[in-house]
């Protein structure tokens, strides 16, 4: 395993020094700002949207279908739903981020296990669940779905289950529904608008959206899982350890940025193409090293070799990041501000 | 060990390796001064955390009219400053950062006499503040197991912390000493933890709220809690003006983009907070996020940067607005001589009252705050 580890810091080392030279900005008008935004608002967010909307209500009828009939694909629904919302949860934007819409996917990082605390006191009641759009997002989405699949057989634990899962769907319409709104937004900047005075401020946000997931990956995920040593790991707080799904749903973030370089139709030209080249390779070694790991955090967190993986993945992400932040903002002449970018 | 990192390091950097970081070479002023000199005076000497051209962080001695002085490197980004009357300047690390930095910057010395670090269990939110008879410092610090702020006190003389107490809410940010001597903390109200960088733990349920404590008890003497409709409003920034005799204080919006609620606003102990009106675009167009507050010299007038919105407002001190001035990733705010000095995240520098800004070699970007130290 360490020779995989090696291969992959050799070739990322690689990659910065032959395909990450010093990126001039490109010359850039607010037209083709205006056609990155069209083919990010058509070719990404409105498919991503959809199918985050097609896979919870397909996770919604399937689990009512379980507590009902003991019917199977439950695991496969959950599947498809995480990868769904992975699609969304890189997008750092107001459609995802109003009214707690991401928050509501799924309550993460959470280092007081305040979901699984309320999880507890509901499921150890007998009070009637009713609607989940009155309680705290820490019980609501994937993050309790996560804690509830293991106890299916549970009548109690399953019909919370279909319950939230209804929920989830219904975060899932609210997106789409919002899409309309907040493409004319997105594709009328000017003094009025409240989100973006021009197109290159709203390329600025959605190609920024990249870099700020990578950080929030590493960050939030990975570094906590490696802590100051195997004992201080922070193991328990990785999202949807429960159904072993941690790994596979990091992937499909990682996958879904690569989509939505691909849905932008950047030039392959020039510094932009060597940017996008640069992020493609840097994504897809990121990708193949998440299916490395086992499906267990708490057994990642525990063995030294897979620690050390870890630690090559923060090595890849703080690359994903560069080629995002310096490579592709700065090619495409973007700008996120080093004051406005994550406030304080 | 605590560690001190940089927030991309997949290692942890210790005490031993950041003190390295403050033994390297501080150098002096060889720049060039920028074109315009106008109404700054060369002799007034202000400190600003930067982002360096070759990539590092360290906190920059710039003189009024935009000359760097000397630089002192740091091992990750800093914020803001408490300044004392003889010039002694305490640096901060951004938070969730550990170290603090503190000396006299002048014209030929860079800044560090002493570095020092909160305790184990906390970390600095990145703002403090002297005492009065200057021999305490205030720092707002975060102790991150009780989920709680608290005020870290440390004895000058060695800056060893002596004691704390609450700050009265959650998310300490900006602490300023009043005239009389209570301090005035702006209680963020968002929990954080350094395990999660950066990450907001509390969005559903935060509090923010502007606390009045008497230091020496740390007694908390007022607190401005907001309506529930603005508990997604976290207060971050505070100035004081003499005219009016009130807290200003700046927000950031943590709701949902389009909710145009005011972000500035300023209070009188023992009455209700009075929120400031925009007539110039609205707050929305200030992109829910204020990224400092000052006065200008004489307290008559006071500013506020937006970065996110690229601009800088300011009222008079009566509540009247005065003027909007428009400028990219602006943040850094200082009373100067006869204005009020902002800086921005491209490395500029220059008055508010004039159109220039110029950029201060060596510098790619000015983080939020500017601090004036002393008169030479």
């Amino acid at each position: 395993m360490l020779e995989v580890l090696k291969t992959y810091m050799l070739a990322t080392a690689l990659a910065f020094t032959f395909f990450f030279p010093a990126l001039v900005a490109e010359a850039q008008d607010e037209a083709s700002y205006a056609a990155m935004n069209q083919r990010f608002l058509a070719g990404y967010l409105s498919p991503a949207a959809e199918k985050f909307q097609v896979a919870t209500g397909n996770l919604a009828a399937t689990l009512q279908a379980y507590c009902d009939n003991d019917t199977g694909g439950v695991e496969a629904a959950l599947a498809d739903s995480i990868e769904a919302a992975a699609g969304l949860m890189i997008l750092h934007l107001p459609i995802t981020q109003n009214n707690s819409r991401n928050a509501r996917i799924l309550f993460h990082p959470d280092p007081r296990d305040t979901g699984g605390r309320q999880l507890r006191r509901l499921l150890g009641g007998d009070v009637p669940f009713g609607d989940m759009s009155g309680k705290s997002v820490a019980l609501r989405g994937l993050g309790t779905l996560d804690r509830l699949f293991s106890r299916l057989n549970e009548q109690r634990a399953c019909a919370l289950a279909a319950t939230v899962a209804v929920d989830l769907h219904e975060t899932a319409e609210e997106i789409s529904a919002a899409v309309p709104a907040f493409t004319q937004t997105v594709l009328n900047p000017g003094p009025d608008n409240p989100l973006y005075r021009t197109h290159a401020e709203a390329s600025a946000k959605i190609v920024g959206s990249l870099s700020t997931s990578v950080a929030a990956l590493r960050d939030r995920t990975i570094g906590p899982m490696i802590g100051e040593n195997a004992e201080r790991s922070r193991w328990r707080s990785a999202p949807l350890r429960h159904s072993g799904a941690t790994f596979d749903y990091l992937q499909a973030q990682i996958h879904s940025m690569t989509d939505l370089v691909a849905a932008l139709e950047l030039s392959s030209e020039g510094d932009i193409g060597t940017a996008k080249s640069n992020f493609s390779f840097e994504a897809a070694n990121l990708e193949r090293f998440l299916t490395s790991f086992d499906r267990s955090v708490e057994v990642v967190a525990a063995k030294e070799d897979s620690r050390q993986r870890l630690k090559a993945m923060v090595f890849g992400l703080n690359g994903l990041e560069q080629v995002s932040s310096a490579g592709l903002m700065q090619a495409l002449g973007l700008k996120s501000g080093f004051n406005a970018l994550d406030g304080d | 060990m605590r560690s001190l990192k940089k927030q991309s390091d997949p290692v942890p950097m210790n005490r031993r390796q950041a003190l390295a970081v403050f033994g390297g070479a501080a150098f002096g002023a060889a720049f060039a001064k920028p074109a315009f000199a106008e109404e700054i005076l060369d002799n007034e000497i202000y400190v600003a955390s930067v982002r360096l051209t070759d990539g590092r962080d360290a906190i920059a001695t710039v003189n009024g009219s935009g000359t760097l002085l000397n630089i002192t490197p740091i091992p990750a980004r800093g914020h803001d400053f408490a300044v004392r009357g003889d010039g002694l300047v305490v640096a901060f690390a951004r938070r969730p950062g550990t170290f603090a930095v503190a000396g006299k910057p002048g014209r030929e010395t860079a800044l560090p006499q002493k570095v020092f670090f909160a305790p184990a269990d906390r970390h600095f939110n990145g703002h403090g503040a002297f005492s009065s008879d200057g021999r305490l410092l205030y720092a707002s610090e975060n102790d991150f197991a009780g989920g709680r702020g608290c005020v870290g006190v440390y004895e000058t003389s060695n800056f060893s912390r002596v004691g704390e107490f609450s700050s009265g809410g959650v998310g300490p940010h900006e602490i300023l000493l009043l005239p009389n001597g209570v301090l005035a903390v702006a209680n963020g109200g968002i929990e954080t933890h350094p395990d999660f960088p950066r990450a907001k733990l509390n969005m559903d349920s935060m509090q923010p709220n502007l606390a009045y404590i008497e230091p020496k008890r740390g007694d908390l003497t007022e607190l401005q809690s907001l309506p529930p409709h603005l508990h997604h409003l976290s207060i971050r920034h505070l100035t004081w003006s003499s005219v009016s005799n009130q807290v200003w204080f700046g927000c950031q919006w943590e709701g949902d983009t389009d909710a145009g609620v005011a972000l500035v606003g300023r209070h009188s102990r023992g009455k209700a907070i009075d929120w400031l009106e925009m007539p110039q675009g609205g707050w929305g167009s200030m992109r829910g996020y204020i990224g400092s507050v000052a006065t200008n010299a004489d307290g008559t007038l006071i500013a506020v940067s937006s970065p996110r919105g690229g601009k800088v407002c300011i009222w008079r001190a009566n509540g009247t607005f005065q003027r909007m001035v428009n400028r990219a990733d602006v943040s850094g705010l200082s009373p100067s001589a006869s204005a009020i000095l902002a800086t921005d995240g491209q490395g500029t520098i220059g008055s508010l009252f004039k159109t220039s800004a110029a950029p201060v070699l060596g510098i790619s970007a000015f983080d939020n705050h500017l601090r004036r130290v002393a008169t030479s």
